[in-house]
């Protein structure tokens, strides 16, 4: 059967509610059309749509079953991006700008005065490092809602991997440098850890960012 | 006669993976159609298997996904990633294994070489 827009209207509207996210929308708005369109002898109603959904997909309950395992896969397979997006800033051309930070983290290791001050503005700018993905999401985020879209499935990935940093960058102050810190270290030993919280840092933003401009970029052109 | 649906679960990825082996990229609806009309109706893949089961290939890095605008809606395509392609070849292996001695425990004279 050839499917009118209104009809057409009319199907989106009726699954409309049910899946949480623009992907498992997608999916299956496409399935249910083409199945629609495969159908010769029957004759379009919502009746028909409702029996196509129960029959080929066990109803709406089913749908957000599979909706709820499907967030689940892809809250992992968001992380396992990461790291190996993070891997590929080690390899050419990408390595570059990896080895020109490894160059400014070795020339502070080297040149720096060895006191405290240092330290202290190397963690201060891991904290603020940690926050630029937080911030970056939920701007970009809230642009999204604007537009009126529905969430990404990968939203919840992505919103879970922003927090990674900032949770992480306080972890070695607290344990290393701070006041009461548990286990207190040298001068030297707590530079090399700022400069690898700052080299760390700069692998994540790096990784996130490219991760998340791409994942974006496929979103907008849908 | 249709066969019952819980004798292929176990098989779903394979018979997936090898589908889009031998076609290149698939979309949901197509995986369901291709499975009925090979096995001339006898296999109805119900999407509530397929989807989870494609989710679950493309999180465990075997598939590859692309989307397309095709008469003015989203079309999600699956395809095989390389690590699918070595995946395909074992599953084979293995599914043909598992056949072989099913003929064996059920005494059935084999009927494909």
């Amino acid at each position: 059967m050839i499917l009118t827009e209104a009809q057409q209207q009319e199907i989106s509207t009726f699954i409309g509610s049910v899946p949480k996210y623009q992907e498992t929308y997608n999916e299956l708005y496409d399935h249910i059309l083409s199945s629609l369109t495969a159908m010769d002898e029957e004759e379009y109603s919502i009746d028909l749509v409702a029996r196509v959904i129960n029959e080929d997909f066990g109803g709406f309950q089913t749908i957000v079953k599979v909706e709820t395992e499907f967030n689940k896969l892809a809250i992992k397979n968001c992380m396992r991006d990461l790291r190996q997006e993070m891997k590929s800033l080690f390899y050419f051309p990408e390595a570059w700008k990896t080895v020109v930070v490894l160059i400014l983290c070795s020339i502070i290791f080297q040149y720096s005065p060895g006191d405290f001050k240092v330290i202290r503005i190397l963690f201060v700018s891991t904290f603020i490092v940690g926050l630029i993905p937080i911030g970056y999401y939920w701007g970009s985020r809230l642009l999204y809602k604007k537009k009126g879209s529905r969430p990404s499935i990968k939203d919840n990935g992505f919103a879970q991997q922003s927090l990674v940093l900032a949770q992480t960058a306080y972890t070695p102050f607290f344990i290393f440098v701070g006041k009461d810190s548990l286990l207190p270290v040298g001068t030297q030993t707590c530079l090399l850890i700022g400069l690898f919280m700052i080299f760390f840092s700069s692998i994540f933003v790096r990784a996130y960012f490219k991760l998340y401009n791409r994942n974006v970029k496929i979103l907008r052109s849908q | 006669m249709a066969i019952r649906n819980e004798l292929f679960k176990g098989t779903l990825q394979t018979i997936i993976l090898n589908l889009l082996e031998e076609n290149g990229r698939m979309y949901g609806y197509e995986i369901t159609q291709k499975v009925k009309s090979v096995t001339q109706g006898e296999l109805l893949l119900k999407e509530g298997a397929l989807y989870p089961a494609l989710h679950k290939l493309e999180a465990e890095g075997l598939l590859e996904t692309m989307v397309e605008v095709v008469d003015n809606r989203v079309r999600k395509y699956y395809l095989l990633s390389e690590d699918g392609k070595t995946e395909v070849v074992n599953k084979l292996e293995e599914a043909r294994a598992f056949i072989n001695n099913l003929q064996l425990l059920l005494n059935l004279k084999p009927q494909l070489k």
